[in-house]
């Protein structure tokens, strides 16, 4: 609306005044708006003419100074720019203000809410709330939780995730409301797929933008054909993609012991059974699983290489689910849903247990030298979440698992003056017990706070007990030996987590995390065959008491509409059972420039410090080794990492992932004694049983430097019927201990120069899908000592030629596999058939030497392998 | 299927490619004092050449010299790569020089000391009836930095000397591994030391365990001595390599065999002096 012109003021001049630059020169530095009108219109030769009742009545001081070298015009567009007006000029020399009003200032509103899966109740994380007039967005948090402020009135508000309709509500806000949108699962979506309309385009500032999404695009299938978690981490390149029973992760040059592995904020030391049959985690279980290869937030510290993040779903709200699902090597039973009527409490539990038992008495032993095979394994897993309110939020997580193999044989030699009777008996495994309760709260819409405290404990024991009688001529001999090897960790811990939303572009975080580890690494050994297990065979004195403190803050914020930063730093406090303290600052960044939908880099760097090791045998898919704290004279290991990505979303779905990274470590560990209990256990051929004296570890090890570096890429097909990916790393990871080679540096164990795998899925219709895929990698490194030379003992010594001197032959592996769903009335059913190793390629697990029984002095080389092509089957109803 | 796969291994012949192999030169000697000189010279050979035998080396030139006075030592073959001299025997506290020149190969070098004797005081002797054993408390005084290894030796009517070593440095170092494994298997779970480095000035009290076997066939005093090795740090860093070695099985791919330590330049194997004392236990 149009208030009126109110005076004209007319002044005459010879210049014209748009062109004129204006010049103060009054002694004031600040004038009121009719002195500068008065001042215009005398030294400029200008009229201005103007409502004097609006504009003189509460206009403040104005700065001149600032004003100078502006043309009139300009200088009266910004005297006028808290006012709708409009300036309008008539020559020669008349300037007309028409003040519509002055200028509204919209008041905002903080609104905030958590967003929910409509049919089960569960949070959302990571899902886009939009204000769609403003062009605002914010991202919900690990809860479900989002604030954002909106100005008063209607406002349109629209919530997005992936495999999600979009919610779209028009909200009317005039005081702080509390929303929950709750999300439709789209049918109408295949389960693979990504919206490319730049909508969404992944970054968030509640984590870092390099956390990748385990269950968005991958189907990464496992041995036993199964999909979970940590078989999905194999698609992402740089991670390394599984070879002959191998299990654990390798990621970006680190061993198995690196990575942070979390099962609802608790830390799980084992996450795979025996050579990678299963992961630990139960699918059904799992809501949500992402891992980072750098760029960590300063929240995860204490494993150099990755940080692996498991949140199992709270339990279906509004409906009882229950699942059971049958392979040929476990059954599982699932179950998950409200307790109460009033959905504030809910459930999800479930069981596994391998069902090995019938195979292995009516089938396997006919096959094996042993004489009595056992291979034991179940998980338990569980968690019970009770809703106060949509903001308050108390959950207690459970997780309980073992894995057992027991391999017994009995060896009898008869000749005419010689007798053998040998009893060998050897057992390997791990359990692990895990609780925690957990508190988040929402408040006052800017605040969110988060509470939890755990306990775990973690054992893993391995025992090899040997029983000989011989006897030759009227001589008999008998021997006994008890050889165990103990390492368990016992850990109490506390977290205190802060979430503050400054505004909309900017989050800020901090917390404490205390933990209290105790660890028990123990070698034993006796003449006679020690009774009990091996828990209870263990000192308990020789306990290593420790406690880790770590502080952090980080820092998440958008600058401008393109660049995000992530910013954060860990301060860790770890003291020794030998009361020593080590203080490490941990720093984080991570930027990424988005300067298109389709298009993002980021940079990150991170600095993290390990304090627990993992002394292991070389190279074995077996839990066989000692985890160990520092101590005085064991540092913590520290890992410098730099990278980069390119990430671009191309035609038709097709989205490609390149990545560089450099790594480099400090005191990096060597075991150099390792007990190689296993190494008899696995051989066919006889070998002397090794006896070794070594127990005090901290004797054995030597510390040095590590590097790695390496290019990683990814092409993944995200819709359509036909789906799939192709990933692929080269990477070069070097080791130098100043005791190995020299000082001379030499590739790792898990050193991969290449690493690849490709999948093809096809959906044949609703019901039917097929899949193909392929591994390919460079073999492991392994030492192996062929020149021999005389000693001043009686015994003859062995040189290698380097450490690592040797690779194993590349590994590759095809698996088809076939898979079926139908959802009946009352039940839902689904069946995948695979089939692993398609072309029988005998991978090698490892490769050993040993003599000629006729001639002692020549050696032979054999390759063991374990997993030639192997049919699976697994069903599943859900009802 | 699955677990026939798994647990019934497939294993077939692998072959290695590994480049040409150089057989080295070995030089095995252990020198003390007064004693005579003896060293052996024999070639490497590559464990996977079938039917390689290892050679021994009786047309090198091998040299002692002694490096305070350059006095020369020129060592006489005596067969199966063997050469001594009974002439200039090792003094304590003295550098000596090895030089081997072998037809085709770069001169070889290796050097080492004879170290001091180095004395020792029980201080107590405690005997366990119930898991037979004794363990006895020492003190080293010794003014300088220097490597010990030590172990209980048991003289009887049939082993007069020492159940395991036979006086011959040959097997020194073997005895010694021989009383480790006895002793760490007598006491199940202890873990028996009985080698240090020592810096000067300190001294060492260290408990030993060891099982005594009564010899009741004979009239003869069964009679236990502590004996001390003063090494040369040479002597102690192969003992300490060599004794990993005899604990780990030779090679497979799981398994990394320990590198044995090696002053012999341009060769393998090891030339180092060494002193002992034996000092009778009484209770």
């Amino acid at each position: 609306m149009i208030l009126g012109l109110i005076s004209v003021i007319q002044v005459t001049g010879q210049k014209l005044p748009t062109d004129a630059k204006v010049t103060f020169d009054s002694q004031k530095s600040t004038l009121s708006f009719k002195d500068v009108v008065v001042y215009l219109e005398k030294n400029y030769d200008v009229i201005i003419s103007y409502n004097a009742n609006q504009l003189l009545s509460d206009y403040a001081p104005i700065d001149v100074f600032k004003l100078n070298g502006l043309t009139t015009e300009q200088v009266l567009n910004h005297l006028l720019e808290n006012y709708n007006h409009r300036l309008i000029f008539q020559k020669p020399n008349k300037y007309i203000i028409l003040i519509q009003g002055k200028k509204i200032v919209p008041e905002l509103i903080r609104i905030s809410g958590k967003i929910t899966e409509q049919l089960t109740g569960e949070s959302i994380e990571g899902a886009l709330v939009y204000d769609n007039d403003r062009q605002k967005s914010v991202v919900s948090n690990e809860e479900g939780y989002f604030t954002l402020e909106v100005p008063r009135g209607s406002v349109l508000l629209r919530v997005k995730y992936i495999g999600y309709k979009e919610w779209t509500s028009t909200v009317h806000v005039s005081s702080q409301i509390f929303l929950n949108p709750k999300l439709e699962v789209d049918n109408a979506l295949p389960l693979i797929t990504i919206s490319d309309d730049g909508f969404h385009h992944g970054i968030n500032l509640h984590n870092s933008g390099e956390i990748i999404q385990l269950y968005q695009y991958n189907e990464f299938r496992s041995v036993s054909g199964e999909i979970d978690p940590l078989n999905n981490t194999k698609v992402v390149p740089g991670i390394q993609s599984g070879g002959e029973g191998q299990s654990g992760l390798f990621v970006r040059g680190g061993n198995a012991s690196e990575n942070l592995i979390l099962l609802d904020g608790m830390k799980l030391y084992e996450p795979s059974h025996i050579g990678g049959i299963a992961s630990v985690f139960i699918n059904d279980m799992v809501k949500e699983a992402v891992i980072m290869k750098n760029g960590f937030p300063a929240r995860y510290s204490g494993h150099l290489s990755s940080v692996m993040d498991v949140t199992l779903k709270n339990g279906d709200k509004t409906n009882q689910k229950k699942t059971i699902g049958f392979g040929l090597a476990s059954g599982k039973i699932h179950a998950e849903g409200p307790i109460g009527s009033k959905g504030k409490t809910t459930y999800n539990v479930a069981l596994r247990s391998s069902i090995l038992k019938p195979y292995i008495d009516g089938v396997l032993k006919k096959y094996t030298k042993y004489d009595d095979i056992n291979i034991q394994y179940y998980d338990a897993i569980g968690k019970v979440t009770h809703s106060f309110k949509p903001t308050t939020q108390l959950s207690f997580s459970f997780y309980s698992g073992s894995d057992r193999l027991t391999l017994v044989k009995n060896d009898f030699f008869l000749s005419d003056n010689y007798i053998l009777d040998a009893y060998n008996r050897n057992t390997l495994g791990w359990k692990n017990t895990m609780f925690s309760l957990k508190f988040s709260h929402l408040l006052k819409e800017r605040w969110a706070i988060k509470g939890q405290a755990g306990y775990l404990k973690y054992s893993t024991d391995n025992r090899s007990s040997y029983n000989f009688e011989k006897t030759v001529l009227d001589t008999s001999y008998q021997n006994a030996l008890d050889v165990i090897s103990h390492s368990s960790i016992e850990e109490y811990s506390f977290k205190g987590d802060v979430e503050f939303y400054l505004n909309d572009r900017h989050i800020l975080r901090g917390g404490i995390h205390w933990s209290l580890p105790s660890l028990n690494p123990t070698i034993k050994q006796s003449l006679v065959i020690l009774e009990g297990n091996e828990a209870s065979i263990i000192d308990p004195d020789s306990v290593y008491r420790t406690s880790d403190v770590n502080v952090y803050f980080e820092d998440n914020f958008k600058l401008g509409q393109m660049l995000f930063i992530y910013g954060g730093m860990n301060i860790n406090f770890f003291k020794t059972a030998d009361n020593t303290t080590y203080q490490f600052l941990q720093p984080r960044l991570n930027l990424i420039y988005h300067p298109h939908s389709k298009h993002t880099i980021s940079l990150a760097y991170s600095r993290m410090n390990q304090n627990i090791h993992l002394l292991s045998n070389h190279g074995i898919g077996l839990p066989s080794g000692l985890w160990v704290p520092n101590t005085k004279n064991v540092k913590p290991e520290i890992a410098d990492q730099w990278s980069a990505n390119y990430n671009v979303h191309l035609i038709d779905a097709y989205h490609l992932s390149l990545g560089l990274y450099t790594k480099s470590y400090k005191n990096a560990i060597e075991f150099t004694a390792p007990t190689d209990l296993f190494y008899t256990l696995l051989q066919t051929v006889p070998t002397t049983t090794i006896f070794n004296q070594y127990k005090d570890w901290q004797k054995n090890i030597i510390f040095g430097a590590a590097a790695s570096k390496g290019i990683e890429a990814i092409l993944h097909k995200r819709s359509g019927a036909t789906q799939g990916w192709i990933s692929g790393a080269w990477t070069k990871t070097t080791r130098t201990f100043p005791e190995i080679d020299g000082g001379g540096s030499f590739p790792a164990t898990y050193d991969r120069t290449y690493d690849f795998n490709a999948s093809i899925i096809q959906s044949i219709s609703d019901k039917w899908t097929l899949q193909s895929q392929f591994v390919y990698a460079t073999g492991n490194t392994f030492s192996l000592a062929t020149e021999e030379y005389n000693s001043i003992l009686d015994v003859k010594l062995l040189k290698s030629d380097g450490r690592n001197n040797y690779r194993l032959p590349s590994y590759h592996t095809l698996t088809l596999s076939v898979h079926y769903k139908r959802d009946f009335k009352y039940f839902k059913f689904h069946f995948d058939a695979s089939i692993y190793n398609v072309y029988n390629r005998l991978n090698a697990y490892y490769i050993y030497i040993y003599r000629d029984v006729n001639n002692p002095d020549d050696y032979f080389l054999k390759k063991v392998s374990i997993l030639p092509i192997t049919p699976m089957l697994n069903f599943s109803l859900q009802f | 299927m699955f677990l026939i796969s798994y647990l019934a291994s497939c294993e077939e012949d692998f072959v290695l490619h590994k480049k040409e192999f150089v057989p080295s030169v070995v030089v095995n000697s252990v020198f003390t004092v007064n004693q005579p000189w003896n060293v052996n010279l024999s070639l490497s050979r590559d464990i996977l050449e079938h039917g390689s035998m290892i050679q021994y080396i009786d047309n090198a030139d091998v040299i002692v010299i002694e490096n305070f006075t350059g006095r020369r030592n020129h060592l006489k073959s005596i067969g199966d790569g063997n050469y001594t001299s009974e002439f200039y025997l090792a003094q304590p506290d003295r550098i000596y020089e090895l030089e081997v020149h072998v037809p085709g190969y770069d001169v070889i070098k290796a050097k080492s000391k004879s170290p001091k004797f180095s004395e020792v005081t029980i201080s107590n002797v405690v005997e366990s009836s119930e898991d037979k054993t004794t363990q006895v408390a020492f003190q080293i005084n010794d003014l300088n930095s220097n490597f010990y290894i030590w172990n209980l030796v048991v003289s009887t009517s049939s082993q007069p000397i020492d159940t395991f070593y036979k006086g011959s440095p040959k097997e020194l170092i073997y005895s010694i591994q021989g009383y480790n494994q006895l002793a760490g298997l007598a006491s199940h779970f202890t873990n028996p030391l009985n080698d240090a480095e020592a810096t000067g000035g300190d001294y060492i009290s260290k408990h030993i365990d060891f099982q005594v076997e009564e010899d009741t066939t004979t009239s003869h005093q069964t009679k236990r001595y502590l004996r001390l090795i003063t090494a040369s740090k040479e002597l102690y860093d192969y003992y300490k390599s060599v004794d990993k070695f005899n604990q780990n099985p030779i090679g497979s791919s799981l398994t990394i065999t320990p590198e044995i330590f090696t002053n012999v330049n341009g060769g393998l194997g090891i030339f180092a002096g060494f002193s002992e004392k034996y000092h009778e236990i009484t209770e």
